[in-house]
């Protein structure tokens, strides 16, 4: 007991100290720890800045003079990008079959259909969905949802092939729903809303009940402007994981229907063909095309993406 | 006898009927759309998947498979049955535990230490933060191309062999081999450019989740020790590591269940090659192959395999989902809401005040 015990005197004394040295030490911890950041962060970001340098950089630089990452011999060009969206081919490369496949137009709207499609589609099922379970009694209605988010134990490998049979059972194998209607029985993202939801005080919704409100009106008029940051976050994580997603769409698409390919199939099939081509000034152009949309995102609404991350972190 | 109804009595039922219709109507349209796609995409395809691993099914033919006696299951389990897929399917079991063992300690103890380091608040912390993120967020097909371009062969310009003059065919050449169980286990080079990819781009929503999880670590535990006259060290594994166990727990089973799925940086960079002479037929025949990567072989990339060895692919998803949901299962019994002390205290005086 008493070996832990300190008095008063010694306390001050600690204080006095420490704050005497606190000045000192903690700016070298923090300088310390500016100076490493900053080092692995130049690191970090330095493949973001040759990529995106590369594909400024036209084709015959790209073999004649390579080691010139960030100054093109004969300066910047769009060569890649032509190449890429309008299949124009730059001089002097003669004939390559290769980039007539490349429908970059086409992948880039489906991707945009199924990220985007997907996404508003899905807020609107799971947060009505997660409306119930909040809102409204039934019966076994705990059941129902202790069984859905027991679900969540089930890998989605365990579902994939199953799923793959029952679209193409269903007719739409060749159809771009098929991207986006699977989706829609997901777990995680309703369970996020409803655990929001249920922060929303009972009072409130019971008073606008009194008033008369449908459970319309109180869904759209009262819980969906409460909820709007929580649905915004998961927007955000809905449009990068559709927009990201390689094996979904691979599954269901074979290696002939091209039209119906996301950006993501479409980029592997470029980059594979850049490893036996000298085209991968035309592979870098086509990774900034993809990778743009999720990094104005990104920038934009930065702070929300690592709340949103972090609070998934502290409540699990 | 006949039964009579009273006018007020029929008025009562009947707005019984119609309330009753509403309120489940109402709950009908709120709950349906989300349940019928949870039962039609989720809980159908689960049992449809063991049902065509079960029978001799072909994609695009449904309706004519029979049961076929565990064959697909026998493929991967027994040895003697069909040796060319039993090798290949555990060549792909190897290879993913093995980067897996490689990878999962970097991808906690790197953003643990960053996150350790943020959490100094340096100025700009913020802006560190969110750059440390950033890889995290670029598709896979994009970091693809750039790790392409570094690790491509001298005579196609890769940055490596131009600035420093490596000669290796990273995608074609094996880097060792070794002897697991009596079979030679090849080694690609192609595993550095795929472990570059993963060591850049893969664990930022564990930083994310662990800084969090730091600036949660009560204050005065640190002044504390600080009194007792801790190290920096000591305060680290003593402090700091117990105050995030949590987070760390969390982190640790969704890196695992990650690098368990490994599919993406493989496929992109390497094409799951290069190709074993022995097994070159077989699905996942390749030096940097995985357990997805086999299964996406049959279901998806090969045409030959989607119609030949179909079920296959269920049988091997299923093994895979077991394996998977064992270990999710396990995250959330560690992470589920425990019970607290003031927790267990308020229920024992609920209790004493029922009594």
């Amino acid at each position: 007991m008493a070996r832990n015990q300190i008095t008063l005197e010694q306390y001050i004394g600690f204080r006095k100290k420490k704050e005497f040295n606190e000045k000192r030490k903690v700016n070298i911890g923090k300088i310390a720890s500016f100076v490493f950041l900053l080092l692995f962060c130049i690191m970090w970001i330095s493949p973001f800045i040759i990529m995106f340098f590369g594909s400024f950089r036209g084709f015959t630089d790209t073999i004649l003079y390579p080691k010139e990452l960030f100054y093109p011999h004969s300066g910047y060009t769009l060569e890649n990008y032509e190449m890429l969206l309008m299949g124009k081919l730059p001089e002097g490369i003669g004939q390559v079959n290769a980039v007539q496949d490349y429908k970059i137009g086409t992948w880039l709207l489906n991707s945009c259909f199924s990220a985007i499609g997907g996404t508003l589609l899905y807020l609107l099922v799971a947060s009505l969905a997660a409306y119930a379970f909040t809102f409204i009694d039934f019966r076994y209605r705990d059941l129902l949802f202790a069984a859905i988010i027991a679900s969540m134990v089930i890998p989605g490998a365990a579902t994939s092939v199953g799923n793959q049979s029952m679209v193409y059972s269903m007719g739409l194998n060749r159809s771009l729903l098929a991207l986006i209607i699977p989706g829609l029985g997901g777990v995680y993202g309703m369970y996020l809303i409803k655990t929001f939801f249920e922060s929303i005080p009972k009072d409130l919704i019971e008073s606008a009940k009194m008033d008369g409100y449908s459970n319309f009106k109180i869904f759209y008029k009262i819980v969906l402007p409460l909820g709007k940051n929580v649905l915004f976050v998961q927007g955000l994580f809905g449009f990068m994981g559709g927009w990201n997603d390689l094996i979904w769409p691979q599954m269901l698409y074979g290696a002939k229907d091209t039209d119906l390919w996301t950006l993501q199939v479409g980029m592997a099939y470029i980059i594979n063909n850049s490893k036996t081509s000298n085209l991968i000034g035309t592979a870098l152009a086509g990774g900034v095309i993809c990778l743009l949309p999720v990094l104005v995102m990104y920038i934009i609404a930065q702070d929300k993406i690592i709340e949103g991350m972090s609070s998934s972190g502290i409540k699990g | 006898m006949e039964r009579t109804i009273v006018l007020e009595e029929y008025a009562k039922q009947r707005s019984k009927r119609i309330g009753s219709l509403r309120k489940y109507g109402v709950t009908a349209i709120f709950l349906l759309p989300y349940l019928l796609s949870f039962i039609v995409f989720f809980v159908i395809p689960l049992f449809y998947g063991v049902y065509i691993s079960l029978t001799n099914f072909q994609y695009g033919k449904p309706g004519v498979e029979t049961f076929n006696d565990f064959a697909w299951f026998r493929m991967l389990f027994d040895k003697t049955f069909m040796p060319g897929v039993y090798n290949s399917f555990w060549l792909a079991f190897v290879h993913t535990v093995m980067f897996s063992v490689i990878m999962i300690p970097i991808a906690i103890l790197l953003p643990l230490s960053l996150a350790i380091l943020v959490n100094k608040k340096p100025p700009g912390f913020k802006l560190f933060r969110a750059l440390i993120y950033m890889p995290s967020i670029v598709p896979l097909t994009a970091a693809g191309t750039i790790f392409t371009l570094l690790f491509l062969p001298k005579s196609q310009n890769g940055l490596l062999a131009e600035f420093f003059g490596v000669e290796i065919k990273w995608f074609i050449d094996t880097w060792f081999s070794f002897d697991l169980f009596g079979q030679t286990v090849d080694i690609s080079y192609a595993w550095i450019p795929i472990f570059l990819m993963c060591l850049w781009g893969g664990w930022g929503g564990n930083f994310i989740i662990l800084s969090a999880g730091l600036q949660n670590v009560p204050r005065h535990l640190y002044e504390a020790a600080d009194i007792d006259g801790c190290s920096s060290f000591r305060k680290i594994m003593n402090v700091t590591i117990p105050g995030i166990k949590p987070q760390l727990v969390l982190c640790l089973f969704t890196t695992i269940l990650g690098y368990l799925g490994l599919y993406g940086q493989n496929y992109v960079l390497s094409s799951g090659g290069p190709s074993i002479a022995a097994i070159a037929s077989m699905p996942a025949g390749g030096q940097t192959s995985t357990l997805m990567y086999f299964i996406q072989d049959i279901v998806a990339n090969n045409l030959q395999f989607k119609s030949s060895l179909y079920g296959l692919g269920a049988a091997a998803s299923l093994v895979y989902a077991l394996f998977a949901g064992i270990i999710s299962g396990i995250q959330m019994y560690l992470t589920r809401e425990k019970k607290t002390g003031t927790k267990i205290s308020e229920a024992y005086n609920k209790w004493h005040e029922i009594r």
